[in-house]
Parts: C-alpha cells; sequence; structure tokens
C-alpha cells in the first residue's frame, strides 16, 4: 500500500468525504507534506473503487454542487486500513529496538 | 488574462484526464477536472503565479505517471515504468550534453553569442509588441475602459461637445461613469522661468475612472467641481520635482499660474503615464454658462462600462441616446453619431502599431537565420561525431538513444543562450527607450520585462533549441553504423545527404538575409530622397520659438495684435538678427487652421466650396524664412488693422483656383478668419510653395492664404528668427530678454533651430530606417559566419581530395575557382529566391517609402552586390586556406 493510498483511507475514517475535500483533509493533516494532484486522487480512488475498499455515494442533500461525488470506507476498506497501520506500528518497534527512534512515552 | 488562463489550463486538463485515463469512468473524469480547477486556483491565490506553475509541473507529472502511457511502458525486467526510468536516463543524457559542450567551447560560445543576441533581441521587441497590442494599460480594469466621441459619418477627431456630454451623462446607464478632459496651456510662473505647461481640465471623477490615487494629497472630489470654492490643481510628479524639488510643505500652498491662482492639493504617483508626456498639471473642469450651452466639440470622454455591461451594449444605447439628441441640436447634430471603443485602441496608433509588427517580424526572421545556422553547424558536428555515434550504434543503443543527446544538447544551449539574451533584452529595451522618437508609443504604455515576457522567452528558447537541434539528432539517429566505422579515425566527411542538407540551410539563411538587407536599403534610399527635398524656405541660420498671450491679461484682439507686434520689433531690432517674423504655424507642422473662401469674379462652388491652409502672418515671417516671392509684395508694417485688408496666397492656391494665374489684384472673401466676413481681401503677393504637411509632402497639396496679424490677430505665434552667422541658438538669451522686458509673464516654449525642426520631422523615419538596417546587417552577420561555417568546414573535410588535386597538378587559382564555386553558386540561389521574395514582402510597407518602389532594380542590385560579396568573402576565406594545402601533407595523414 502505497503513503498516498494509506493517507486516503485515513482521511475517510472519520468522514464520508468528497475529492477536493479528501486532498485538504490529508493536505491539513500532514501539515502540507503531502499534497495530491488531482490525477494522483482519481487514480489511487480508481483503484481503492475497483479493490472493494472504498465506495460512492450519492451527494447529501445538503450538497450544492450535485457533480460531486463522496466516498466512504468499506469494511474491507477499514481492515486493510488497520492492517497497513499494524504493519507500519510493527516496523516503528523494530526501528525503535535498534534506537532509531525515541523510546515511546509511558501511556497514561 | 488571469481567468483565461486558469480556463484554459482546466479545459486541457479535462482533455488530457480523458484520453489518458480511459478508463475512468466518465464521471470521474469530470470530478478530477473540478478538483484540479479547485486546487489550481488555490496555489495561484497562495503562492502566486510561480506556485501555480509548481502545481501544473506536479500535475502533469502525476497523470503521466499514472496514465496508460506509462502502464504500457511496464517493464517486468526492472518492474519499472517510463515515468521511472526516465528521469535517469534525462540525468545521463544531460550529462553527456553537458561533457560534449564543454569539450567544444569555441562552438559552444559561438552558438550561445548567436542565440543571445537573436532570443534578446526577440525578447526586447516582444515586450513591446507585448505593451501595445495585448497588455491592458495601467489602469484598474482597463479593458473596461472605452473612449466615447461624436462621429461625423466622415471621420472625426475623438471629441465631443460639452451639451452632448452633458445629455449623455444624465441618460446613458450602461456606464458606470463618463468623465471629460479639455487640453489646455497653463503658464508656471513658480520655480524658475515663466513655462508653459501642457495641462488638462477635468471633470472630478476623472481619475477615479482610471483608478490613479494620489502619491502626495489628494485628487478632485465632486465638490471641487463648484464654481464657488477657490480653484485647485493637482501636478504630475515629474512637475512637482522639477518645479518644487518634491517638496512637500508646497502642497496646500497657492501655485501663481499666470492669469490664475490655484492651490496645489496633490501629486499623482510617479513613473506613470504622468510623467511620461501627458498633461502635467490638472485642474477641475467646471463649464462656464457659455461652455455649457457650446455645441463646438473640444472634449474627450472616457468611460467606464457598468458592471455586466458589454462594450455593444453601451454602443448601442449611446447610438440611440445620441440620436434622439442630435435630432433635436438643429445643424449642430445632423449627420452626426457616436463612436465607442476600447480607450487603448485609440491610444496606440496604427502606424505605431505597424511599426512594431514589422519589427518583430524582422528580428524573428533574425533569429530563423540564428537557428538555421546553428543547426548547419549541429550537423557538421554530428559529421564529425561519427565514429562516436556509430560506436554507440553498434553497441545497441537505439535510434531514441542516439537521437537524444543531440536533441538535449541543442535544448541546453537554446535555454542557457534565452536566459543570457533576457540580460541582453533589458540592455536593448533601455537603448530603444532612448532612440524611439518622442510621440511613437503613447505616454500610457511602458514596455517592460515581466513574466509575460519572460514566459514568451522560455517558450521561444524552447522552441528554438527543437527547431535548430531536430535536424542534427535526426542526422545521428540514422547515420550508417558500417560507413562511419569505416571511414577511418578521423570520421567521415558526410554523406551526400548532410551536405545537400547544409546548402539548402544556407540558401534559406541568404534569402532571408537578402529580404532583411533589400528592406534597410530601401528604407535607406528613401530618407536619402525625403532629407533632400527641398523645403521651399531656407532653414539655415534661423532660430524658431512659440509664444502665447495668456487670453486673462491679453482679452481683446487689440491688445493681442499690440504685444505681437511689439515682439516682433523687439526681436527684430536685437544685434545679430536679419530678420524675424511671426505666424501661426510653421513649414513641416501639417495644417493647423483651415479657412473656406470665395474669389470675387470666378463662379462659386457651392456643393464643394473651396478650402485652404489660413497663416496669420507678422511682416517680415516671409523674409526670415527665405520663402521667395513669386510676384507683388509681402507684408509691410503699413498693413494695420485700419488699412485696407490684403493676403498673400502661394503659388499653389494660385495653380489650383486661378486658371490665367494672374492673382494679384483679384480679391478673395475668407469664411473664419474675422468675424466680418463681408469685405474681401486684395491679393497683394504670390509666394513660393513651402512643404507645410513635411517634407513627402506632395506637390499641390497645400493651398495656403496668410492675412497680416494685425487684420486678424491670434493668441499664440511661432517666430522665425533669421541671424546674420553663427550659432542661432546663441541668440536664445538676449531674445528671451527682450521678451521679458516686454512682458515679465509670458512663457517662451518650443525653442529649436529650423535644421532641428527638419531632422525632428524625420525622426520617425531615421528610427524605423536604422531599426531595420540593424536587424539587417546582423542578419547579413549572421548569414555570412554561416557560409564561412559550412565551406570551412566542407574544405577540411576534403582536405585529402584537394591534396590529391594538386599532387596531379592543380594550380593554387583552381583550387581557389573551385572552392569558391562552391560557394557562389548557393550564394546566387540564395539572393535570387531572396530578391524575390523581397520585392514581395515589402509591398507590405509600401507607405513607407518615398520615390522608390519594392522592385526598384538599382536598390536590388546594391542589396544583392552587398550581401553576395560578403558571401564570397566568407566562402574565399576557407578557399585560401585549402590552396595552401601540402599534398605530401594531406597524404601522408592516412
Amino acid at each position: 500500500m502505497t503513503p498516498q493510498v494509506f493517507q486516503i483511507l485515513l482521511a475517510l475514517a472519520d468522514h464520508d468525504l468528497h475529492g477536493y475535500a479528501i486532498i485538504k483533509e490529508i493536505a491539513d493533516r500532514t501539515g502540507g507534506q503531502l499534497r495530491l494532484t488531482a490525477s494522483t486522487l482519481y487514480a489511487a480512488l480508481k483503484r481503492l473503487l475497483d479493490d472493494g475498499l472504498i465506495e460512492e455515494l450519492d451527494p447529501p442533500r445538503d450538497e450544492t454542487d450535485p457533480r460531486r461525488r463522496y466516498y466512504r470506507l468499506t469494511r474491507a476498506g477499514r481492515t486493510a486500513g488497520r492492517a497497513e497501520a499494524g504493519r507500519l506500528d510493527a516496523l516503528a518497534g523494530m526501528a525503535r529496538a535498534k534506537k532509531w527512534l525515541p523510546r515511546r512515552r509511558p501511556e497514561h | 488574462m488571469r481567468a483565461r488562463v486558469l480556463a484554459a489550463a482546466a479545459a486541457l486538463y479535462s482533455v488530457l484526464v480523458r484520453r489518458l485515463h480511459r478508463r475512468f469512468p466518465a464521471g470521474a473524469a469530470v470530478q478530477a477536472a473540478g478538483v484540479f480547477d479547485a486546487l489550481q486556483r488555490e496555489a495561484l491565490d497562495r503562492r502566486g503565479w510561480p506556485g501555480l506553475l509548481a502545481y501544473w509541473g506536479a500535475e502533469a507529472w502525476t497523470l503521466l505517471s499514472s496514465s496508460r502511457l506509462a502502464r504500457r511502458s511496464f517493464d517486468p525486467r526492472t518492474g519499472q515504468t517510463w515515468t521511472r526510468r526516465w528521469p535517469m536516463q534525462l540525468r545521463h543524457d544531460l550529462r553527456d550534453a553537458w561533457r560534449s559542450l564543454r569539450g567544444a567551447p569555441g562552438y559552444t560560445a559561438f552558438v550561445l553569442m548567436m542565440l543571445a543576441l537573436g532570443i534578446g533581441a526577440n525578447t526586447a521587441m516582444f515586450s513591446v509588441l507585448d505593451a501595445i497590442a495585448f497588455k491592458p494599460l495601467p489602469f484598474a480594469d482597463a479593458d473596461r475602459i472605452v473612449l466615447v466621441a461624436e462621429w461625423p459619418r466622415t471621420g472625426g477627431n475623438w471629441t465631443t461637445a460639452p451639451t452632448a456630454y452633458t445629455h449623455w451623462r444624465t441618460t446613458a446607464r450602461a456606464f458606470a461613469q463618463l468623465e471629460a478632459r479639455a487640453g489646455m496651456t497653463a503658464v508656471l510662473l513658480d520655480g524658475g522661468d515663466p513655462a508653459s505647461v501642457r495641462a488638462a481640465r477635468v471633470t472630478p471623477g476623472f481619475f477615479t475612472l482610471l483608478g490613479i490615487t494620489a502619491a502626495e494629497g489628494r485628487t478632485f472630489t465632486p465638490a471641487d467641481a463648484d464654481p464657488q470654492q477657490p480653484c485647485v490643481a493637482v501636478i504630475s510628479s515629474r512637475l512637482w520635482r522639477a518645479r518644487y524639488h518634491a517638496n512637500r510643505s508646497a502642497i496646500g500652498q497657492p501655485m501663481r499660474l499666470s492669469g490664475r491662482t490655484c492651490a496645489l492639493i496633490g501629486v499623482l504617483p510617479p513613473d506613470t503615464a504622468f510623467d511620461r508626456g501627458a498633461p502635467e498639471l490638472y485642474v477641475p473642469l467646471v463649464f462656464t454658462p457659455v461652455e455649457a450651452q457650446s455645441n463646438g466639440r473640444w472634449l474627450t470622454v472616457l468611460g467606464r462600462l457598468a458592471d455586466g455591461v458589454a462594450i455593444d451594449r453601451a454602443r448601442a444605447e449611446l447610438e440611440s441616446i445620441a440620436a434622439a439628441f442630435n435630432a433635436t441640436r438643429g445643424a449642430a447634430g445632423a449627420n452626426w453619431t457616436t463612436l465607442t471603443t476600447p480607450w487603448r485602441d485609440v491610444l496606440v496608433r496604427v502606424s505605431t502599431r505597424q511599426l512594431t509588427w514589422t519589427l518583430f517580424g524582422a528580428v524573428g526572421l533574425v533569429l530563423v537565420i540564428a537557428c538555421a545556422n546553428i543547426a548547419g553547424l549541429g550537423i557538421s558536428r554530428t559529421v564529425a561525431r561519427g565514429r562516436e555515434i556509430a560506436v554507440r550504434a553498434a553497441l545497441g543503443a537505439s535510434r531514441g538513444r542516439l537521437f537524444r543527446p543531440f536533441l538535449l544538447e541543442s535544448l541546453l544551449l537554446s535555454v542557457a543562450g534565452g536566459a543570457i539574451g533576457i540580460a541582453a533584452a533589458s540592455l536593448l529595451l533601455r537603448a530603444f527607450a532612448a532612440v524611439v522618437p518622442a510621440g511613437t508609443l503613447p505616454a500610457e504604455v511602458a514596455p517592460v520585462l515581466d513574466l509575460r515576457v519572460l514566459l514568451f522567452t522560455l517558450a521561444v528558447s524552447v522552441v528554438v533549441g527543437i527547431a535548430a537541434g531536430t535536424l542534427p539528432a535526426w542526422q545521428a539517429g540514422r547515420s550508417s553504423v558500417t560507413g562511419a566505422l569505416a571511414a577511418g579515425p578521423r570520421g567521415g566527411s558526410g554523406t551526400k545527404r548532410t551536405s545537400r542538407l547544409q546548402s539548402a540551410l544556407l540558401v534559406v539563411e541568404l534569402a532571408i538575409a537578402m529580404v532583411l538587407v533589400t528592406g534597410a536599403a530601401l528604407l535607406m534610399v528613401t530618407l536619402n530622397r525625403v532629407a533632400s527635398v527641398a523645403p521651399g524656405f531656407d532653414p539655415a541660420q534661423v532660430l524658431t520659438l512659440r509664444i502665447s498671450a495668456p487670453p486673462s491679461r491679453y482679452a481683446s484682439r487689440e491688445a493681442v495684435a499690440a504685444l505681437f507686434s511689439r515682439l516682433d520689433a523687439a526681436i527684430d531690432g536685437l544685434p545679430g538678427v536679419d530678420h524675424a517674423g511671426a505666424a501661426t504655424s510653421l513649414p513641416l507642422g501639417g495644417w493647423l487652421f483651415g479657412t473656406r473662401f470665395q474669389i470675387e469674379g470666378l463662379p462659386e462652388d457651392r456643393e464643394r466650396p473651396p478650402s485652404a491652409h489660413i497663416q496669420q502672418a507678422t511682416p517680415g515671417y516671409v523674409e526670415a524664412l527665405g520663402i521667395g516671392l513669386a510676384a507683388g509684395r509681402s507684408f509691410t508694417a503699413r498693413d494695420t488693422a485700419q488699412a485696407p485688408r490684403v493676403a498673400i496666397v502661394n503659388a499653389t492656391f494660385v495653380r489650383r483656383f486661378i486658371q490665367d494665374g494672374r492673382a494679384v489684384g483679384r480679391r478673395v472673401f475668407l469664411g473664419s478668419v474675422t468675424d466680418d466676413t463681408s469685405r474681401p481681401w486684395d491679393i497683394v503677393g504670390v509666394i513660393n510653395d513651402v512643404k507645410t504637411g513635411g517634407l513627402t509632402e506632395p506637390a499641390l497639396a497645400t493651398p495656403e492664404i496668410y492675412v497680416p496679424h494685425e487684420q486678424a490677430p491670434m493668441g499664440g505665434m511661432f517666430f522665425a528668427v533669421r541671424t546674420a552667422s553663427g550659432d542661432p541658438s546663441a541668440l536664445v538669451p538676449a531674445i528671451r530678454q527682450a521678451i521679458q522686458r516686454l512682458d515679465g509673464e509670458l512663457a517662451v516654449g518650443d525653442i529649436q533651430t529650423m535644421d532641428q525642426r527638419i531632422g525632428a520631422s524625420l525622426h520617425a523615419r531615421r528610427f524605423r530606417t536604422t531599426m531595420i538596417a540593424i536587424f539587417a546587417a546582423l542578419a547579413a552577420l549572421l548569414a555570412c559566419s554561416g557560409v564561412y561555417a559550412v565551406r570551412a568546414r566542407a574544405v577540411a573535410a576534403r582536405r585529402r581530395e584537394i591534396g590529391i588535386r594538386v599532387a596531379l597538378g592543380a594550380t593554387r587559382r583552381g583550387v581557389i575557382a573551385l572552392a569558391v564555386g562552391q560557394g557562389l553558386r548557393l550564394t546566387v540561389a540564395g539572393l535570387a529566391i531572396g530578391g524575390v521574395a523581397a520585392v514581395w514582402t515589402m509591398r507590405a510597407v509600401d507607405e513607407w517609402l518615398f520615390q522608390t518602389t519594392p522592385s526598384d532594380p538599382g536598390v536590388l542590385t546594391a542589396a544583392a552586390l552587398l550581401l553576395g560579396g560578403a558571401a564570397v568573402v566568407a566562402s574565399w576565406v576557407p578557399a585560401r586556406r585549402a590552396a595552401t594545402i601540402d599534398p605530401v601533407a594531406a597524404l601522408r595523414e592516412d
């Protein structure tokens, strides 16, 4: 899973969003470090749709632009995202064991 | 501009995304385009144009790398698509190109110099063209500003009567604002000698319409238009610096103008149109009761279109308002309609636009020659590197792989050349601004190197790189492996095809250079012939200057007449002055005032009454200019207001209107010179024609009538002062003193010798001749250096063959003839094609020519001999080197 795809899944974790909102959410959350282009986004969305990780919704009633499509995480998508997060966490754990990362602060 | 660029980019993206991502469902492509549009707007708002470009770059890259093109190029061995492989290859090829250029510093420097000159000149000319033809004027929302004017069916002069203006202003709904301006001259008494400054009366909203706010103080408010309020004035920043030393405390203080006093309330922003020759002093325009009723058309009216109103609607509305209004005005409105035009189209004269396009075309041709030259050199380089290419091909490099480094090399050079060209352009632009004749470019436009120009330069550089690089690269791609390897360690001499290609390029270069050289020759001949036209008077030793009597202090005709008579006598009496006299206009200045007339005793033409140029002149004017007297007498001091009315006419007047040629003794009724048109004027003299409308004025174009100044006084006159010897300018201080003694508040303006005036009347011609001549010289130089380079290569490549010829007994002369002969054939072909093209092209600028034609055989021959001679010299130099080849050495080399 590429970082872009993972970020898109993360963006959809709490809300159903349309394309532009996904790009904005990712840019805001990463402090502008990851700015998707329109082409990247739709190429990735297409793959996610094909794999059944997300689904397309009709726009909510208060949406002013009727052309907009909203996307929602499917159950499979959530599972895949969690699995990727787990993989990243495991990787981070290994890096921490080799002191590439500072020790995790104790949780409250 | 901004909106158009964004819309175009969005449209392009939407097409691309559909083509490159066929598998997208249709809805997704539309959405992607929508998101693209939102993101590009955000990038532009947040980070400006550079941010927008960066975003476009990122989008283009991801669009390509995720496209089906990329997927199709997926290489299962490396697991990469071409978008992955490409950057690596590019880096590799760039390094190759860089190394190969570093290995040939002479070639690189030569090509860079040509590119810098060619692209630099094009950049400079484009910035001029952009300023006058494309870029909005430097005012707020300038494309919404229109000029409206009353317009007669026969063509008018862009002005409007106060009655019409007031009516439009209250009725028209299509305009957010309609503001008027009227020109005037004011004599400024503060800060030095009295100086006459160009001033304007403007309605209070004038500056608001242009979106201009004061740099110091304020501009006008509606309250300033109240006639009860004290007079206020706004001045240009240039005038503020020149007369008030940029002193802020001057603001709010009264300014002493001749005849009135106005409080200085504001200074306009510096380095704007107001500092480049537009009026320098503005006062509010308040119509006097007489003016408010006036049907005289003397206002320039600018309008700002109301929001959402297209110019066509505004035009239609104004036309219908004017039609209804004109019907109520009687004779003043008959046959008049209105004109509504974008302001820019009025500001930039047609002749200026034509000149700029022509110069842009000429400089473009120079660049084409440079390109052909570089392509020719590139082919030679490809041939010389034939062995290296063959080795690469033998080792399995694909055609594209062979092609790419050559194209990249060319692009690298052209972009570097473009970068140097921008520096050259800024110098050229400064030089251009210094030599362009005043008034050619309107003050409202200023050519600058801005982002638009830089984008143009980048585009030109890339196009040049591709144009000049494709031929050599293509040569490299299709060269034969065995041939090049068999040719031995020094590389081959190229095939027949390469030499034919180079010859074709040379012919093209010479043909284009021939067009430019012919054009320059025609213009030079024209300039020479115009300058040698006899003006009809003797311009040597004559000083000219203009004096105007302020109407506030010289209200009556008698006072004006007395003032100029006294001035005439005072200047005439100065030591060193032979003759002095004044008239309402000077020769070469064009028609100023026309009058209708009727010669007593000749049949009257009621349909088309004849008209002539009318001049009021003091005694001594004819003598001061040295105009020849053909019959009768000129004016004397006895031709006073009380004396019988007399007139002098010119030879054209007699030839055109008096069939028997006997003018002296006849009487003529004049239409508009005095209020009393019932009394006739006795013709007492006939003078020779002078070139009133300029040196190129055709014979019999301007019939003229002169009347004595005292019998029909005018408030502004030009003096002509003929001096006995020496520089006439030396008399300026004495003349100034004499004038000051009579009236200390009179402004003396426009002081020039007559020779300077003649020179100034040729400025525009001299300017375009110089520009075209420079471009022609550049073109000839480039074409000849191309001839030299290609011939030198050809001779070097045939060294061995020439060695054999010499060994077999060829003479030195024979070898030179052989080598020059080939160059000569190409030259003749180029000149012939160029000559035909020149005749055809020059017809476009036919009106610039004088006493010569595009197909003038003398000029064509001279141009051909000049360019042909240079080309023969360029091919003779390498030929001479060929003649010195030592056969033994040449044959031993293998």
